[in-house]
């Protein structure tokens, strides 16, 4: 099976001392919706970028398709591109930014001058197939009323639709999208969440989507590559980042609000401990070393079973949330607020007050560790009666 | 009913009181700049006005009103005419040249990383250098023997041409200096419109297949700079009917060489014909203004912002 976009070991630097892409590899199936997510600075708009062709790597290939475009114009990759500022060309109507690409790829280079290229022969057929595939895109995007007016006279989301149309408009394999929503209002943003899905699943190519929001990656990709310092920590589907993140540092980017995180310890039997506590039926196979043990905030609870890691706690704040409530919680003896998420179902008749002093417990079966290098490490779990059997 | 009327009549009188104090404020804040305003431009302007209807001469005792008769004798004295048509043609060459040249160096300067300041400062050299000054060594260098332009024209065997002196060349002449002064602060203007175009739209350019530089130029170049080319054009326009300095120093007006600025300091400085050089300098004036209004509401059209 060819592969939609392959990227391998692609390296590329600004300056020399500070690398921007540390060997990139990437494997994307065609038709598949690709996040690239990090924060600002991560290098992810530079991959793009590369992809694009408006960029050189110093050193690695790209190939889209299963085909070679390292060294290609990126006219000639058959991309197209969404960019953050939309990059309409103010001066013409929308029909005409739309028309663009097709103009460019299917007239003859006399045939487009301003005055001269009427008299060109056949120019008037194709111009009339592009008009036509103009007006098919402006449908499909429900813009044909658009068509002769000026990009400054669009609101928002209106630009952001005829970007996308000139994306559409010759049908590309790859699409590559730069922050596209990032300008939008809020509510548009999660509307237009909706229809970039759509879009994707309509069109059937293949999408590379940057962003620095993980709502916008975990809700519209198949698969998300989060990168860091020019190096992707981990690349795999949203349900995978979220519930095995591969790194701590994926575990504290995806998640709203943010995973906890406590300091933990391993011995020299490869036992893990807590805040001083034995995380009872926790054994990794590596040994003596500092850790982090992570908790998603919806798998604290506010009950204690017997085999939890159980610490008390002083409630500090309460947000609410309609549907369900974040607490931060602070541990005794420690500078930190542990977040909690709770269904309003599970307070009912639990009136809370800040100030209030809290239980609150995790399983071990629902922590992750991560080593002192961040990387997530395996570990075994037995049921704690068992572990008290063996010891 | 007088009850009820006796309130408002108060209140009413109160905002009216109210009114002027409000207006006496505003009048008081607007009054320093609209003094200036009178003192810079509109009364000098009123005086023009009045000297154009006179036959007023300097150092005259007596002067009478001779209502249009100045504008008659302009129209009808072949020096302002051929004044008049030197300076079109002067014009119509600085314009284009001035203008044009301007942006294939601003646009081959702005692509320059390191020594894009060393050019500018070349570029703007001779906008900074007095043009009396440089118009003498222009002289030496179009000298028909002394010169090295005609030593180049020479040594490719071409004849020995008298810039300066043959009537056919002067003008056109005169016109490659004015580009020459002009062309540096054009420049400068081009390259600060350039600088505002971003980035995105060439790379978007680019994706959608306009990589050559032609087509990146009509593309998204050209059409960002449309402000900047016309407040470009506008200004060179000016600049280019102000000609005098070269005049002035190179050839003082002669061999048929008159241009309106120069016509008029003949008039008013050498002959002290104070009305009709204020005559010509108000024909000169609503020409320029015509043109420059006309230039504006044409390319405005066409110039998207």
């Amino acid at each position: 099976m060819t592969l939609g976009l392959e990227l391998r070991g692609l390296d590329k630097s600004f300056e020399p001392e500070n690398p921007v892409l540390r060997g990139i590899d990437l494997s994307i199936r065609r038709g598949e919706f690709v996040s690239l997510v990090g924060s600002s600075g991560c290098g992810k708009s530079t991959l793009l970028r590369i992809i694009a062709g408006l960029e050189q790597a110093d050193g690695g290939r790209v190939a889209i398709d299963g085909r070679e475009v390292t060294y290609l114009e990126p006219k000639a990759r058959r991309i197209a591109m969404v960019f953050q500022s939309y990059a309409l060309y103010p001066h013409m109507t929308v029909a005409a930014n739309i028309a663009t690409p097709l103009i460019m790829s299917r007239l003859h280079f006399l045939a487009r001058l301003p005055l001269l290229g009427a008299l060109a022969p056949g120019r008037r057929q194709v111009r009339s197939t592009i008009d036509r595939a103009v007006e098919e895109v402006a449908d499909q995007l429900e813009i044909r009323p658009l068509l002769g007016r000026k990009p400054a006279q669009l609101s928002g989301g209106q630009r952001q639709r005829v970007a996308l149309a000139r994306a559409m408009v010759r049908q590309p394999s790859l699409f590559l999208m730069d922050e596209p929503l990032s300008n939008l209002d809020a509510k548009l943003r999660v509307h237009m969440r909706g229809e970039l899905t759509d879009l994707h699943r309509r069109v059937g190519a293949t999408f590379v989507y940057v962003t620095h929001d993980q709502v916008e990656a975990m809700t519209m990709s198949d698969r998300i590559a989060l990168m860091e310092r020019g190096a992707i920590l981990q690349f795999g589907t949203p349900s995978e980042l979220y519930s095995a993140p591969a790194n701590l540092r994926v575990a504290q980017f995806i998640g709203t609000p943010s995973i906890n995180c406590f300091p933990a310890e391993i011995d020299s039997a490869g036992t893990v401990s807590c805040l001083g506590r034995p995380v009872s039926g926790m054994v990794t196979s590596e040994t003596r070393q500092r850790a982090s043990l992570a908790v998603r905030p919806e798998s604290i609870r506010l009950s204690a079973r017997s085999e939890d890691v159980v610490f008390g706690a002083t409630l500090r704040r309460i947000e609410h949330h309609g549907s369900e409530y974040i607490l931060f919680a602070e541990p005794q003896g420690r500078d930190q607020l542990v977040r909690i998420r709770v269904s309003g179902a599970a307070l009912e008749g639990q009136p809370l007050a800040e100030g209030q002093a809290l239980t609150i417990a995790f399983s071990a079966a629902d922590a992750h560790l991560f080593g002192s290098d961040d990387r997530r490490m395996d570990v075994s779990l037995f049921d704690a009666p068992v572990r008290l059997q063996s010891a | 009913m007088s009850a009820i009327s006796l309130p408002t009549d108060i209140s009413r009188r109160r905002d009216r009181r109210r009114g002027y104090a409000e207006s006496l404020k505003g009048w008081t804040f607007v009054s320093p700049a609209a003094l200036l305003l009178m003192l810079i431009y509109l009364v000098p302007l009123a005086m023009l006005l009045a000297l154009s209807v006179t036959d007023y001469q300097l150092g005259a005792v007596v002067t009478g009103f001779v209502g249009l008769d100045n504008f008659e004798r302009a129209f009808a004295d072949p020096v302002f005419q051929r004044a008049f048509s030197n300076t079109l043609l002067y014009v119509a060459i600085v314009i284009p040249f001035g203008v044009g040249l301007a942006l294939v160096i601003a646009i081959l300067i702005h692509q320059r990383r390191r020594t894009r300041s060393l050019y500018e400062i070349i570029y703007f050299l001779p906008v900074t250098a007095t043009l009396v000054a440089m118009a003498t060594v222009w002289q030496f260098i179009l000298h028909p023997r002394l010169g090295p332009v005609n030593k180049l024209l020479q040594t490719l065997g071409l004849p020995e041409t008298h810039f300066l002196s043959d009537p056919a060349l002067i003008v056109p002449t005169l016109a490659a200096i004015g580009v020459w002064q002009v062309v540096g602060f054009n420049v400068i203007l081009f390259l600060a419109g350039l600088t505002a175009i971003p980035r995105e739209l060439y790379d978007a350019a680019r994706v959608d297949g306009a990589s050559a530089p032609l087509d990146r130029f009509l593309t998204v170049t050209w059409p960002q700079l449309g402000p900047t080319t016309m407040f470009v054009t506008v200004t060179t326009s000016i600049t280019a009917f102000k000609v005098f300095e070269t005049v002035a120093v190179l050839t003082k007006g002669q061999r048929g060489t008159e241009v309106l600025l120069y016509a008029i300091y003949l008039e008013g400085f050498q002959y002290f014909e104070m009305g009709y050089a204020a005559a010509l300098t108000l024909v000169f004036m609503t020409f320029v203004l015509l043109l420059s209004v006309w230039q504006t509401f044409h390319l405005d059209r066409r110039v998207h912002y």
